[in-house]
């Protein structure tokens, strides 16, 4: 039984320290894609845009950077509660 | 294959020359495909028949295409649908119909319909000896020319930032395990990545159709037709396209005879600043003049 515990313990440690390892690199990771998908798809919300025909061939394959898109826009004014979280301010 | 690109001012005779030309080659034995990327097509005019999108064999080796380019745009635009709703889990994310219509009237769309259609008919036609393709007026002529380059810096671009994007995932997943995602992670299974690098292949071998083609620009013996004629030159230069040398049509009273034309009282040989020579639209001397490309 105490060693479950211990076991459970451990297991939770692993992951916490693997999500801090990562943190960081997922925020850049979300960032890089929100700048693919703003560059690519931008014409849908009034940026310069790339050839149409760029934005055409690749938006079938795009669900993943529209869905960010969109929630980064719907979350555009809580910027500052992405970086906080990051520098693990509370 | 060697490629000939008319161009010019609506209504110089553009597509009279280029079917002139094709007709030339073909009588010569050369297997040669007349193509018109004009979307007021008027081959089928000069031929006095119907050609449209599946073509025609006129002769034996000459083989006139009319393709319906807005048709093209309804199509691709309908396949893109198709594909958005079958790797898309929630379609509602936007609104594909508005986004769809709104893609149809983009600028840059006729520039594309057009480019890939020369890409589908040059593939399918590898075997032929000349295509001679008799473009829309100068503006959207020039725009066709200047895409694939832009395309290009554009593609060089993209596919930097999605490695960036790849290696950062894999970074991740490598901490993680790939399996708690469901992004791909390697180059060969980004669907992005692919799409990116297939069309990378296509600009690439337009760019190299474009830069291997020579240009001919068609012009009449006016000022006005001159003076467009030096912009069509000087944007052809910047992109370092072939101009062998510029056609002026319609030249009256045998005076191309004398090797020149008078704009203005001024005798015209040569377009000086751009090195190029004028020919005229003697159609005699047309198999010497002008089929040495």
């Amino acid at each position: 039984m105490n060693f479950d515990k211990i076991r459970r313990f451990l297991q939770l440690l692993e992951e916490v320290q693997k999500n801090k390892a990562t943190d960081i690199i997922e925020f850049e990771l979300k960032e890089t894609e929100n700048l693919f998908a703003l560059i690519t798809l931008g014409e849908m919300v009034g940026y310069a845009n790339p050839p149409v025909s760029i934005t055409l061939s690749l938006i079938p394959y795009m669900e993943r950077e529209v869905i960010l898109m969109t929630n980064r826009a719907v979350d555009s004014n809580d910027k500052l509660s992405d970086i906080a979280s990051i520098m693990e301010i509370e | 294959m060697k490629y000939i690109f008319f161009m010019g001012k609506g209504g110089v005779g553009k597509s009279t020359l280029s079917s002139l030309i094709a007709y030339k080659l073909a009588k010569r034995g050369e297997k040669t495909v007349l193509i018109s990327l004009d979307f007021a097509h008027n081959l089928g005019d000069i031929f006095n028949m119907k050609i449209g999108n599946k073509g025609v064999r006129l002769e034996e080796h000459l083989d006139i295409f009319e393709p319906d380019i807005d048709r093209w745009v309804e199509e691709y635009l309908r396949n893109t649908r198709v594909l958005i709703k079958e790797n898309y889990k929630y379609v509602s994310v936007f609104n594909l119909d508005n986004m769809l219509n709104l893609m149809k009237n983009s600028p840059g769309i006729e520039e594309y319909a057009i480019l890939h259609l020369l890409y589908e008919k040059t593939k399918a036609l590898a075997d032929m000896d000349y295509l001679v393709v008799d473009m829309p007026p100068t503006a959207l002529a020039l725009r066709i020319f200047a895409l694939p380059f832009i395309t290009r810096e554009w593609l060089k671009t993209l596919l930097k930032l999605r490695k960036e994007i790849l290696v950062k995932r894999k970074r991740i997943a490598n901490v993680h395990g790939k399996e708690k995602f469901d992004f791909a992670v390697d180059e060969h299974e980004d669907k992005v990545y692919r799409n990116l690098k297939e069309q990378e292949e296509e600009n690439a071998f337009l760019l190299k159709l474009i830069q291997g083609a020579n240009i001919i620009p068609v012009t009449l013996p006016v000022q006005l037709s001159f003076k467009e004629t030096e912009r069509i030159l000087k944007k052809l230069s910047e992109f370092k396209l072939n101009v062998p040398f510029v056609i002026v049509n319609r030249v009256k009273n045998d005076e191309w005879k004398k090797g020149c034309v008078c704009i203005e009282d001024k005798e015209v040989k040569t377009f000086d600043d751009f090195k190029r020579e004028i020919k005229f639209q003697d159609f005699d001397n047309i198999d010497s003049e002008i089929l040495p490309l």
